[in-house]
């Protein structure tokens, strides 16, 4: 086929070419592009800046001037990959979330109003308050303001419950005093992003503000869910970098070392995946000693998981060595008096870095999801450590659902974030493709 | 080829050997022994054992020789049937298990041909229908399905059933047929339930199962061989039905095993959120009381569902793949 | 259309359908083919000489397709007329012409049989695709094809699988398939690039024998002026889509007239002729995105040019010795009554505006 293909793929790569020439119009880097004066030192034309209509028309663009280079030629591999994953707009999206996700999740003493363990007696299990801008009477106010609650007693179940009470508005104000907090162990503050003050404008324990409601204890699920974001986000960290360690240590022991070696890591790599996963971590995560901590477990639980991502990389390194030890380049290197441990730093692992990236990206939804469902489960986390899992085991029973949906949200975010990077996971493969456009 | 099947099957068997060695393991590490869980449950109904009568238990059971005397005492009893003693349920776990193996065995095979009999013929149309609007429709379905949790799923799911029809989709059973012996009638009204978890289990497996189908059959689309079919005069349509999607469906059957562990994976966690009558509850059950003896023989019938599935799966694509089976190509 | 023209390609344009437009791939070659005639179209890869090719069973890949111009097959014993470039790519008279009266072997032997089926079911199927045989049938003659191609022991053969068989056998094999219904055309796209050279001597040596044994016509694309001499009957050479010279193999061996065919010869190494290093033409096929305006070789073209090379494409006619000045296109045969094919007839013709000095209007 490739010689009937030839000339479509030929101008596949062009098309790509200029494509990925084009976008740095609004980069950085494309003042010299655009500016090539002949006091420009480096020699990279303006063919990339050209649209294609002026250079089919300009036949002497064809032929290209001794020395002259384009961007794209000259661009280093992390550098096109970067370009071509800014054309993937799911996986940009996804970036901005991840990143979003990641920044509030750092930030989350700050931005919650709450602590996430504090709980509002006067508000348990309560819905979710909407912000209003207008009043029942129509009214338009600038400040954003919740309506304020007050208990009342059924008279049937003489159970108290908060009622929205709409004669009240509890107004919105940034930057609020409240609990103390040390932010990441560093930062001493009591400032929150936002909180209410009572209707009379002061600031009032009874007036309270839970946008994405209360559990059933009264704490406030939108601060909860933000720490929450911190330790799951962390486990999936934690867990892929153990996971690249492992994979990347046995991995390369196996394709570099060979031998029984090679043959013993792989009969680990194919056991471990023909086991049924999920049942098998709940067994050990089910053994951790009951008299642990809770941070004991969070550590136990996070390096079970890992043991799930390190085959799949290990496996990728094996293979790209084996194969990789044949290529001329390596020989040279040997040729060259390299040690072994400077081969495969230096020669061979840049030269697929970018894929053990994009597996590593991929791996991090399955640990995200296996925690969540352990701790789901009641096997996993324990508070006070709280994670997307641990918050969506309250959510666990078919009446509390009923009385509660407020409860499923910490899996929106959980589903969220898998989302974000399944796309960035698909836009750096894609990218790190060499062969696709 | 016998000699790949043979071969496929020591390694099976070998793999059985260690994962039970990790039940083993897993059955010996909460704290106390049989001997001190069956003195717990006696001192419950007030009959105080002494340290002697325990220890004599422990002798009678073989409980003080060494570990690996053990493993092949419980090793050699669980080849023969007999998995110990389950204190949650008073009975032994075989009967346990052989109760509720059924309907796992049911909902596992079911969502296997759910993914399969989905994931293939949408496969095929993304892949012949690339960048249309249900090609996009299907990979967008297939995002989420992807990043949804089994377990999220299946709340979603009894949410809104009790929600809008105030039914709980939980369960196989309607009430009516809850405790009625096997019966055609029964068996029917299983399978007018059964379809909710098989969704639920099944998606995820499905939306992998259609990308991989898509992406094979679009680089088998383009491969010289089906231009060369093509310039025998060929019909399109029998074209890529007989040669690229048959060369397509390769790698899909071959993640057959895969897919499956998969399931199996899964199966416990819906099981229990959607308090089916199948092995998962019980499962969880098992370990959250520490009912040992009963968890490590459902984590061994778990693997050896598995590695069953992996080997059939395995000879299957030998009769599929005349490279495989010629042994030409390293399977 | 001449009356001995088994197929007679008018003007052919194929464009590349893109987002932005289309790209035009093939721009407006014509040419002949008679019965029992070996043409070669040569070029370098991005030519459009495999599209061409392609073309003539309306077999092109996603995105491209023909966008002007007619290819005209008679059927050689009826003695219709169908215009192939009319015909949808999937039509049933399409269909019929295909494996049956036009025939086709491609470049990689190893990828050109699904791997999944025997090599004898894969040519059984042609064969009952459009000859009513029991498959019994189908079997012998694939027994017999593959006799006839020189793979041992075809009985044996028949049910093997394509993996069991070497790149050369492959080859054969397909040779065999395109063979199976005794088109009267073989389009050959580089039938032995991927082989070793040895192999290759075979294989011609096969396509030559077979072609004189079952009379059939046969469309030779290679980039290997080497292996035309020994081939083809005619020659077209093509560049960026266009034919730039047509003729007589020996007319184009002894006296080429275009800048490129005089290249493209130079780089051909000779036995017996002590050269300081290869030849090899400067510079690079322009790509289609950057077509250049006026003559498309101007660019690697080491002649002194004149203004017109700068500004307008030059039109295939014929050269002077003939004193015929052909139109565009029509620069093929003037036909004697037998199809056979007398080397001396065919004119050679050449685009080049060096060698035509004088404007067209």
């Amino acid at each position: 086929m490739s010689s009937t293909q030839t000339p479509q793929t030929h101008v596949m790569t062009t098309a790509d070419a200029s494509a990925v020439a084009a976008p740095p119009a609004a980069g950085s880097a494309d003042t010299s592009a655009n500016t090539s004066s002949a006091s420009n030192t480096n020699s990279i034309s303006n063919t990339g800046g050209l649209s294609n209509t002026s250079r089919l028309s300009n036949p002497n663009n064809s032929v290209k001037p001794e020395g002259q280079v384009r961007r794209y030629d000259l661009a280093s591999h992390w550098q096109l990959m970067w370009w071509k994953f800014r054309k993937h707009k799911m996986a940009m999206t996804g970036l901005i979330i991840l990143a979003l996700m990641l920044v509030s999740s750092l930030l989350a003493e700050f931005l919650s109003p709450y602590d996430p363990l504090k709980r509002n007696s006067r508000y348990a299990e309560g819905a979710p308050m909407g912000i209003h801008f207008f009043d029942e009477a129509g009214d338009f106010h600038l400040r954003p303001f919740v309506y304020a609650r007050s208990l009342k007693r059924d008279p049937v179940t003489l159970k108290r419950s908060a009622v929205v009470d709409t004669s009240k508005r509890w107004p919105i104000h940034f930057f609020v005093k409240g609990q103390k907090y040390t932010m990441l162990g560093l930062i001493e503050s009591d400032i929150h992003l936002f909180g209410v003050v009572n209707e009379k404008g002061k600031a009032s324990k009874k007036a309270f503000i839970h946008l994405l409601g209360t559990d059933e204890l009264g704490r406030d699920m939108f601060s909860r869910i933000l720490h929450s974001s911190r330790v799951s986000l962390s486990v999936g960290f934690i867990g892929v970098s153990v996971a690249f360690v492992l994979g990347m240590l046995l991995g390369g022991a196996a394709g570099y070392l060979g031998g029984w070696v090679d043959e013993a890591i792989m009969r680990m790599v194919e056991f471990i995946r023909a086991v049924p996963t999920l049942p098998l971590w709940l067994a050990l995560a089910a053994a951790l000693p009951r008299e642990w901590s809770a941070l004991q477990v969070y550590i136990a639980i996070t390096f079970l998981l890992a043991i799930i991502g390190w085959t799949h990389l290990a496996r990728r390194v094996r293979g790209r060595l084996l194969s990789l030890r044949e290529e001329d380049f390596v020989m040279a290197a040997r040729l060259a008096g390299c040690s072994h441990s400077r081969i495969i730093a230096r020669h061979m692992l840049p030269s697929f870095m970018s894929y053990l990236i994009v597996d590593l990206t991929i791996s991090f939804p399955y640990i995200i999801m296996a925690e969540t469902s352990l701790s789901f489960l009641g096997l996993g986390l324990r508070e006070p450590i709280i994670s997307w899992g641990v918050l969506l085991n309250s959510a666990q029973n078919i009446q509390t659902l009923a009385q509660m949906p407020w409860l499923l949200l910490p899996g929106a975010v959980v589903v969220i974030a898998v989302l974000a990077f399944n796309f960035v996971g698909d836009g750096l493969r894609d990218a790190a493709d060499p062969y696709t456009r | 080829m016998i000699q790949m099947i043979i071969k496929r099957m020591v390694s099976a068997l070998a793999m059985l050997t260690v994962l039970s060695m990790i039940a083993f393991v897993l059955i010996q590490l909460p704290p106390g022994d049989y001997a001190d869980a069956y003195a717990g449950k006696k001192s419950q109904g007030g009959a105080v054992m002494t340290a002697e009568q325990i220890e004599e238990i422990r002798d009678k059971l073989g409980l003080n020789e060494p570990l690996y005397i053990q493993y092949i005492n419980w090793a050699s009893d669980f080849v023969q049937g007999d998995f110990g003693y389950s204190w949650e349920y008073h009975r032994p776990v075989i009967d346990v298990v052989a109760e509720r193996m059924p309907v796992t065995l049911t909902l596992v095979f079911m969502t296997l041909v759910f993914t399969y009999f989905i994931a293939v013929p949408m496969g095929i149309y993304c892949a012949l229908r690339q960048y249309s609007i249900g090609d996009h429709a299907i990979s967008l379905l297939g995002y989420i399905g992807l990043a949804i949790p089994n377990f999220m799923f299946a709340l979603i799911l009894l949410y809104l059933s009790s929600v809008f029809w105030g039914t709980s989709a939980g369960g196989l059973f309607s009430p009516v047929m809850q405790d009625a012996p096997w019966s055609w009638e029964k068996f029917k009204d299983m399978m007018a339930h059964i379809w909710v978890p098989v969704v639920v289990l099944g998606t995820a497996g499905t939306a992998f199962q259609i990308r991989t189908m898509r992406a094979t059959l679009l680089d088998e689309l383009n491969k010289m061989y089906v231009t060369a079919a093509r310039a025998t005069g060929m019909d399109e349509r029998k074209v890529i039905m007989k040669y690229p999607v048959r060369m397509a469906l390769n790698p899909v059957v071959s993640t057959l095993g895969w897919e499956l562990t998969n399931i199996i994976s899964g199966a416990p966690i819906v099981g229990v959120v959607m308090s089916l009558p199948d092995m998962g509850p019980l499962f969880l059950n098992s370990l959250l009381n520490q009912d040992m003896y009963l968890a490590g023989a459902l984590v061994m019938v778990y693997c050896i569902l598995v590695i069953l599935g992996t080997l059939i799966s395995d000879l299957l694509l030998m009769l599929l793949d005349p490279r495989i089976r010629m042994g030409a190509m390293k399977a | 259309m001449n009356q001995n023209e088994l197929l007679r390609v008018e003007e052919l344009h194929i464009s590349l359908q893109m987002d932005k437009g289309s790209l035009p791939v093939v721009n407006g070659i014509s040419f002949g083919l008679k019965k029992g005639q070996i043409l070669a179209l040569v070029g370098e890869s991005g030519c459009g000489k495999s599209v061409t090719s392609l073309s003539l069973m309306r077999l092109l890949g996603k995105g491209l397709e023909i966008s002007g111009g007619q290819i005209l097959f008679r059927h050689p014993e009826s003695g219709d007329v169908t215009d192939i470039a009319a015909l949808g790519s999937n039509d049933k008279a399409m269909r019929k012409l295909r494996g049956d009266q036009i025939a086709m072997i491609f470049q990689e032997p190893m990828s050109s049989f699904s791997p999944l089926h025997t090599i004898g079911e894969q040519i059984m199927e042609v064969v009952r695709l459009h000859r009513k045989v029991s498959k019994l049938d189908a079997r012998k003659r694939a027994i017999e094809l593959l006799d006839k191609v020189g793979i041992a022991d075809p009985a044996q053969a028949v049910d093997r699988y394509p993996h069991e068989f070497s790149g050369g056998q492959r080859q054969r094999a397909m040779i065999a398939r395109a063979l199976a219904c005794d088109p009267s055309v073989l389009v050959a796209d580089e039938p032995t690039t991927a082989l070793d050279v040895t192999i290759q001597a075979q294989i011609l040596k096969l396509l030559k024998d077979l072609q004189q044994e079952m009379g059939m016509a046969i469309i030779f694309i290679t980039h290997d002026l080497g292996l035309v001499a020994q081939m083809a009957d005619e020659v077209a050479i093509m560049y960026m889509g266009n034919v730039v010279e047509h003729g007589a193999t020996r007319a184009i061996f002894k006296q080429p007239q275009h800048p490129y065919t005089k290249r493209l010869l130079q780089a051909i190494p000779r036995l017996g002729v002590i050269q300081d290093k290869l030849q090899s033409i400067e510079g690079s096929v322009p790509n289609l995105f950057e077509r250049p305006v006026g003559c498309a070789f101007n660019t690697r073209c080491t002649e002194q040019q004149r203004d017109a090379c700068q500004q307008r494409l030059p039109a295939l006619r014929a050269i002077e010795p003939l004193g015929l000045v052909a139109q565009q296109g029509t620069a093929a045969v003037v036909s004697n009554d037998v199809g056979v094919v007398n080397s001396s007839d065919v004119i050679h013709s050449v685009a080049c505006h060096l060698i035509h000095t004088e404007a067209v209007a």
